[in-house]
C-alpha cells in the first residue's frame, strides 16, 4: 500500500460585512470625514474609542473630536507585502494621539529609512483623498514637522 | 476541592509540516502512548476534552475528524475548546471537581502548518474593527512588545538571543523538539530581523503536533501514578484586546492566574522547581518571569515553545513537560503556564506538586 | 457632527493545505482508475468506504483495501431546490445517501437520470463515471449515481 498522502491547496473566502455600532460607526464616519475621534472616560479621552473602559469595563462616554497629530510609543520595522498601506519597508507602531490616553495602532512610513523611526517621535495621519470610513481612510503616518 | 493529578503525558514529535497524516493519524498514536502509560483502556476514560482551532484546520468543526482517534462510539461524554488544549485541561479539571467521574483524557491537536501563509490567519484573531483590517503581519504585534520591553530594560537583543540559545541546548534532550542545539548568540544576531527587534529565532517555530494529558481524582490518581504530579492551583485570565490600551511590557493577567493559582495551592511561585512557559516570543520570559515572580526556577527544561510550537497544543504540552518532571522525581513542585491570543492576551497557569 | 457608518466590510481569505492522510488517499488514487476501495475492520467487521487508516469504533489498522462495484442503495435523499452560490447544477435536484453493496458506511452523492420525484429510499442505483480524461482523484470522478433495474424491480 501507498504508504504517502496526497495533498492539495485550497482557499477559503468570508466575504463577512460587520454591524459596527453606534460609537465605532462615529469613528469610522469621522475618518470618511477626515477626522479622529476619541471616547471621553474618566480616565481621559480614548482613542480609538473602544465601547467599553478596559480598566474597570464601564461603558465610555461620548465621542469627541481629537488631533490627527500624536507620539510613537513603540513601533516594529517590518518589510512591505502586497496590500500594505505603505509600498516600502515601514514601521507598525502604536501612537498615543495628541490629549488622549491609550494608543492607535496603524503603520508609520519614513521613506523605508528605519534609522529616522524613534520611540517619542512626532507622528500626523496622512489621509487619504478618498474615504470611504474605514480604517485605510488614514493611508499611514508621517513624520510631523 | 478534590485531589486531580496528571497521571500520564504524550506528544507526537513537533514537525514543521506533517504531509502525511489527517487528524486522527496523528492523534491516535499519542493517545494510545498516554492510556498505556495509565494502565488504563479506553472504557475507563469518564471525559474528553479537546482543544484546536479552525483557523488552522481550515475548516469549520474540523476537530470532530480527530474524535475517530477517540473511540467515540458508543457516544461518549466529550467537549471542546477552540484555543490552545491547556484551556481543555482547565475543563477537564473543573468537570473532575464536579464530582462527574474520576478519569479524564485531554488533547490537543496544532497543525500550524496548514495555513499556507500566517498572515492571513492572524487578522481573524484580531479586533475586527480597529486592527483586523490593517492585516498587520503576523509577528507585528509581538514586535511591539518586544521593542516596548527593550525600551523598559527587561531584556535586549542580545538577553533575546541568550534566552534562544538556553532552549535550544535544553531542546537537545527532547526527541521530541522541532529545533535544538548549540548555537551562538553572536551568530544569531547577525540574523535579519523578521518584524524588528524579533529575528527569526525570537519566533518560535510553527508547525505540527498532537499531545495528550490523562487526569485523574483522588484514588484513582493514586492507582495509577507512582508519583502523581497533583494539579494544586489553576486559574486563566485574560487582559483587554486591543494592544494600544495595555500596558504590553507587562502581564496582568498573569499576575492575578498565578496570585489565585497560588492561593488554590498553598504555596507560590518562589518554592517551584522548574517552570514551563508558553513563550511564542524569546522576550516573553522577561516579562512572564516578572509576572510570576519567579525565584530560582529553571525555565522550560524541554526546551519549552523555542524550539517547537504546534500551535494548539503548545500550552497543553507546558503542563505535559512540567508534570513529567515531577513524576520523573526531577522535581517536587512545577509551575506550567499557557497562552492564547497576541502578545500574552490570555494567560493560563497551573501549579502542581508531588507527593512530600 | 458626523454621520455615523453602521457597516464595514470585514473580509478574509485564507489559502490552506488539505492533507487526505495516507487512508483517504487510497480511497481518493482509486477514484482516478474508477475503482471504489473499502477497508474492512477485522474487530467489529465494519467495512469502511471511504476508509481512513484505522476503525473508530476499535481503534485498530484495518485490513488491506477491497474493489467494490458500487451499486448500492439510495438510504435518504433530499431534493435541493433553492440556488446558492458556486452551485454546479441548476436546481432542483437529489442528493442522496448511497448504501453501496458490501460497505457499512454510506456515501453522499447526486441521483440524476431520473425525475426527483421518482427518487425513493432503497432505490437501486450505480455510479457513472466521468470520462477517462475526466478522471482525478476527486469524489467528481463519479458524476453522478443513476438507478439501476435488475429485470425491473428494486434491489
Amino acid at each position: 500500500m501507498t504508504a504517502d498522502s496526497l495533498s492539495a491547496p485550497y482557499t477559503v473566502e468570508f466575504p463577512f460585512e460587520r454591524t459596527v455600532g453606534p460609537k465605532i460607526g462615529t469613528f469610522l464616519g469621522g475618518l470618511r470625514d477626515g477626522r479622529l475621534y476619541g471616547a471621553q472616560t474618566e480616565r481621559g479621552v480614548l482613542c480609538p474609542p473602544l465601547e467599553f473602559e478596559p480598566e474597570t469595563g464601564a461603558e465610555t462616554g461620548k465621542l469627541v473630536p481629537v488631533a490627527d497629530t500624536g507620539t510613537v510609543t513603540s513601533w516594529t520595522w517590518v518589510p512591505s507585502r502586497p496590500g500594505d498601506p505603505v509600498p516600502h519597508d515601514f514601521a507598525w507602531a502604536l501612537i498615543a494621539i495628541d490629549g488622549t490616553t491609550g494608543a492607535l495602532f496603524h503603520a508609520v512610513d519614513v521613506d523605508g529609512d528605519s534609522a529616522r523611526m524613534a520611540t517619542g517621535m512626532r507622528v500626523r495621519a496622512r489621509w487619504r483623498a478618498e474615504r470611504v470610513g474605514q480604517l485605510s481612510d488614514i493611508e499611514c503616518f508621517e513624520v510631523a514637522p | 476541592m478534590r485531589d486531580v493529578a496528571v497521571v500520564s503525558f504524550a506528544q507526537s514529535p513537533c514537525q514543521a509540516a506533517n504531509r502525511r497524516d489527517d487528524m486522527a493519524d496523528i492523534l491516535l498514536p499519542v493517545i494510545r502512548e498516554a492510556v498505556y502509560a495509565a494502565g488504563i483502556g479506553r472504557d475507563d476514560v469518564d471525559f474528553v476534552v479537546s482543544g484546536s482551532h479552525d483557523f488552522y484546520e481550515g475548516r469549520t468543526f474540523s476537530y470532530i475528524e480527530s474524535l475517530d482517534a477517540v473511540g467515540a462510539w458508543p457516544p461518549i461524554s466529550e467537549s471542546h475548546v477552540e484555543s490552545d488544549a491547556a484551556w481543555a485541561l482547565a475543563e477537564a479539571w473543573s468537570w473532575l471537581q464536579l464530582g462527574e467521574g474520576d478519569i479524564a483524557l485531554v488533547y490537543g491537536i496544532g497543525r500550524g502548518s496548514l495555513p499556507a501563509d500566517l498572515d492571513q490567519v492572524v487578522p481573524a484573531q484580531l479586533d475586527p474593527y480597529f486592527l483586523a483590517p490593517l492585516a498587520p503581519h503576523r509577528d507585528a504585534i509581538a514586535g511591539l512588545q518586544a521593542h516596548a520591553a527593550i525600551e523598559a530594560g527587561l531584556t535586549s537583543e542580545q538577553g533575546m538571543a541568550e534566552v534562544v540559545v538556553r532552549c535550544l541546548d535544553a531542546a537537545t534532550g527532547n526527541p521530541l523538539a522541532q529545533r535544538s542545539g548549540q548555537v551562538d548568540v553572536a551568530r544569531l544576531l547577525d540574523a535579519p530581523y523578521v518584524s524588528s527587534p524579533l529575528r527569526e529565532h525570537d519566533v518560535a517555530p510553527i508547525g505540527d503536533a498532537a499531545a495528550v494529558v490523562v487526569l485523574a481524582a483522588d484514588d484513582a490518581a493514586r492507582r495509577l501514578a507512582e508519583r502523581p504530579a497533583w494539579v494544586r492551583g489553576l486559574d486563566h485570565r485574560m487582559d483587554t484586546h486591543y494592544p494600544g490600551v495595555r500596558d504590553l511590557t507587562t502581564s496582568p493577567s498573569t499576575r492575578r492566574a498565578v496570585g489565585r493559582a497560588a492561593e488554590l495551592a498553598g504555596f507560590t511561585t518562589s518554592d517551584v522547581d522548574i517552570a514551563e512557559l508558553h513563550t511564542e516570543y524569546s522576550h516573553q520570559e522577561a516579562i512572564l518571569t516578572n509576572a510570576l515572580e519567579l525565584n530560582g526556577a529553571v525555565v522550560n527544561p524541554s526546551g519549552g515553545p523555542l524550539a517547537g510550537r504546534p500551535v494548539t497544543a503548545t500550552g497543553l504540552i507546558r503542563i505535559g513537560e512540567a508534570a513529567r518532571q515531577i513524576r520523573d522525581g526531577n522535581a517536587d513542585r512545577a509551575l506550567a503556564h499557557a497562552t492564547s491570543g497576541q502578545a500574552l492576551q490570555q494567560n493560563l497557569v497551573c501549579l502542581l506538586e508531588g507527593d512530600g | 457632527m458626523t454621520e455615523p457608518i453602521t457597516t464595514m466590510p470585514s473580509p478574509f481569505r485564507m489559502d490552506y493545505t488539505y492533507v487526505a492522510g495516507t487512508g483517504r488517499s487510497v480511497f481518493l488514487r482509486g477514484l482516478a482508475e474508477r475503482r471504489l476501495m473499502a477497508r474492512c475492520c477485522a474487530g467489529c467487521e465494519q467495512v469502511y468506504l471511504p476508509p481512513p487508516e484505522f476503525c473508530s469504533r476499535c481503534l485498530r489498522e484495518l485490513e488491506p483495501p477491497f474493489e467494490l462495484d458500487g451499486r448500492g442503495v439510495v438510504s435518504t435523499f433530499c431534493v435541493v431546490s433553492f440556488p446558492f452560490p458556486g452551485q454546479r447544477i441548476d436546481p432542483p435536484y437529489v442528493v442522496a445517501h448511497i448504501q453501496p453493496h458490501g460497505a457499512g458506511t454510506r456515501l453522499m452523492h447526486l441521483v440524476r437520470e431520473v425525475e426527483p420525484e421518482d427518487v425513493h429510499i432503497g432505490m437501486a442505483v450505480e455510479p457513472v463515471w466521468v470520462s477517462d480524461d475526466e478522471l482525478d482523484t476527486s469524489l467528481l470522478s463519479i458524476r453522478h449515481f443513476r438507478p439501476v433495474h435488475y429485470g425491473g424491480a428494486d434491489a
